[in-house]
């Protein structure tokens, strides 16, 4: 049974409840929202339908359904950008989350100067991309580069083309960016290791287990919902990835460092085939939608891997 | 506890000359002397050469390219900081329909490659006049920093207590004033990281800057550089020079602030 009110008391308390829970909220979100609609949220549907025409930027697109998608599962350059990519996605889920997390490990472990590892390791993820891709251009090259430096010490084996070498290339960009941004990791395993239980360790050392056990089989577990979402996050930035080899490659020698960001770029901004740019976009798209999905399944069945 | 040398050091004095000896090298070889870079390319320079920083920052004009970096920064730090306020505001402190979506949809938006929404964003850009305008980069800008730093202010939100809210609304304070007389001045702290983020990001952003700034005085610092790279190619003293120059002010900011930078970037992604 509902209490007789007069329809004039309904409305004023209607009101008053929409301003609170309905009205209000939106109305903050709405600065947020328009932006996102105008600059993200609204280009990410034109994506969706330029990748289903042909354009050149200028006269009407014209519709050629799924034509794009069957250029480029042909389109050898895109598929050199795709294997590239995964091998960076192998390259960025290993090396450099075991040097993130080793010196973490060392870092929490030492008694006086945490703070001044942590600090100076973090400096070259602040630092300007445009910037430090110069320095490791400056670095690799092979006339006054380190090359330089290891023929002097008698180590001419160590003088290698790094990035004129079709089979070094990719590496050598890789590892100028995985400069860049380990600091990054090694902090997030620090935050980490702090947090974890100290007492499990003591016991587990007690009961006479060795340190590379008490790593494995103490600190490890202990670790996995970082490890899980830092692997997210290196999944799809290695899918996106873009600026170091943007700035220190352009893609080549050939197509030996060449990125589906790069890739994308390149049609998009150079070569004015926007329809064709939108479809390869979609594809970096999805991959990352797919790992965002996993990620969720994951986290819901409480971080076990 | 004996007090003998730890052999930890060893390793990660290792990882410290990896992580410092490029950026060292990059003010080594913009303080050398010219003539002296090819002939003693790694080695210390004989005398510190200012003039090549000076050089560098009229022949690149960083004097214009600084002013537009100053006028991004600052307009997106207005913009973010305002939108960001009153959406981490409504997400952690009102319960309405929809909020769930809302933090999907950011942590979405967060998630995706940039290069997802650049192509029609181009056009658009072109359509409503904004292309190569100060104004059209700081509307890009805001967006795509507005997800993270919602984040970051919400997760701060949520430690300040509803009671104090409560009290305020209870002395007669609507939702308006209780988000400028108690929000904002108790969370200055969260708004002092989100704007050095900010001002960071705009420094060192490249991918839309390089795309929609074309004409050479409206170029911000980073994209100011590369213009400047791609003429003196093989000048490395110039090159060098000009690096010092775009990242000296982060560096100065970073030796700082740096527990601010370092926590406001590893904890908005956590928290992300």
């Amino acid at each position: 049974m509902e209490l007789i009110k007069s329809p004039s008391q309904i409305r004023i308390s209607h009101k008053r409840k929409d301003w609170k829970k309905v009205i209000l909220p939106w109305l903050l979100l709405s600065p947020t929202l328009l932006l996102l609609l105008l600059v993200v949220s609204g280009p990410l549907i034109g994506t969706l339908l330029l990748s289903m025409t042909n354009w050149d930027g200028i006269r009407s697109p014209d519709f050629i359904g799924i034509d794009n998608f069957i250029e480029l599962i042909q389109d050898k350059t895109f598929y050199a950008a795709l294997m590239n990519n995964l091998k960076w996605t192998i390259f960025f889920l290993t090396i450099p989350v075991v040097m993130g997390l080793s010196a973490a490990m060392w870092v929490s472990r030492i008694g006086r100067g945490q703070m001044v590892y942590r600090t100076l390791l973090f400096l070259p993820y602040i630092v300007s991309t445009v910037v430090t891709a110069k320095i490791w251009l400056g670095i690799y090259n092979p006339y006054f580069g380190i090359n330089t430096l290891f023929e002097k010490l008698g180590m001419n084996a160590l003088a290698k083309f790094w990035l004129g070498d079709i089979k070094l290339a990719l590496f050598s960009v890789a590892l100028a960016d995985t400069w860049h941004f380990w600091g990054f990791l090694v902090v997030i395993f620090l935050v980490a290791l702090q947090q974890l239980d100290r007492s499990l360790e003591e016991a587990a050392t007690v009961d006479g287990a060795n340190k590379v056990r008490v790593f494995w089989h103490i600190i490890l577990p202990q670790l996995r919902p970082t490890i899980v979402l830092v692997y997210m996050l290196l999944m799809i930035w290695s899918f996106a990835a873009f600026d170091y080899v943007f700035v220190m490659t352009q893609g080549g020698p050939g197509n030996a460092t060449e990125l589906i960001a790069t890739y994308m770029y390149k049609l998009a901004i150079y070569s004015q085939d926007p329809g064709y740019a939108s479809a390869i976009a979609l594809t970096m798209g999805i991959f990352s939608l797919i790992v965002i999905m996993g990620f969720g399944v994951v986290k819901k069945k409480g971080w076990d891997v | 506890m004996s007090r003998r040398f730890d052999w930890r050091h060893i390793p990660l004095i290792i990882g410290l000359f990896f992580a410092i000896g490029p950026l060292l090298l990059l003010f080594n070889n913009g303080f050398k002397p010219r003539d002296e870079f090819m002939s003693n390319p790694l080695g210390f320079p004989s005398r510190l050469a200012y003039g090549n920083l000076i050089e560098a920052w009229n022949k690149g004009e960083y004097g214009q390219a600084f002013i537009n970096s100053f006028i991004v920064g600052a307009a997106c730090i207005i913009i973010v900081c305002i939108c960001a306020g009153l959406a981490a505001y409504a997400l952690s402190k009102l319960e309405f329909k929809g909020s769930k979506l809302i933090m999907g949809m950011l942590l979405f938006t967060l998630a995706i490659p940039t290069g997802l929404f650049l192509v029609p964003l181009f056009f658009i850009w072109k359509h409503l006049n904004l292309m190569d305008t100060l104004h059209g980069i700081i509307l890009i800008y805001s967006a795509i920093f507005l997800p993270f730093n919602i984040f970051l202010l919400r997760s701060f939100f949520v430690g300040i207590p509803n009671e104090l809210l409560d009290s305020a609304r209870v002395d007669g304070c609507n939702e308006l004033q209780v988000i400028s007389k108690m929000i904002f001045p108790l969370a200055q702290p969260a708004f002092l990281t989100v704007s050095l983020l900010i001002g960071l990001w705009t420094w060192n952003e490249f991918f839309f800057a390089n795309a929609f700034l074309q004409s050479n005085e409206l170029k911000t610092v980073s994209t100011r550089y590369l213009v400047f790279t791609g003429r003196f190619s093989n000048d490395w003293t110039m090159i060098s020079a000009a690096g010092i120059i775009t990242i000296f002010p982060i560096i100065i900011l970073y030796v700082f602030l740096q527990r601010r930078f370092i926590e406001g970037l590893t904890e908005g992604s956590l928290k992300g």
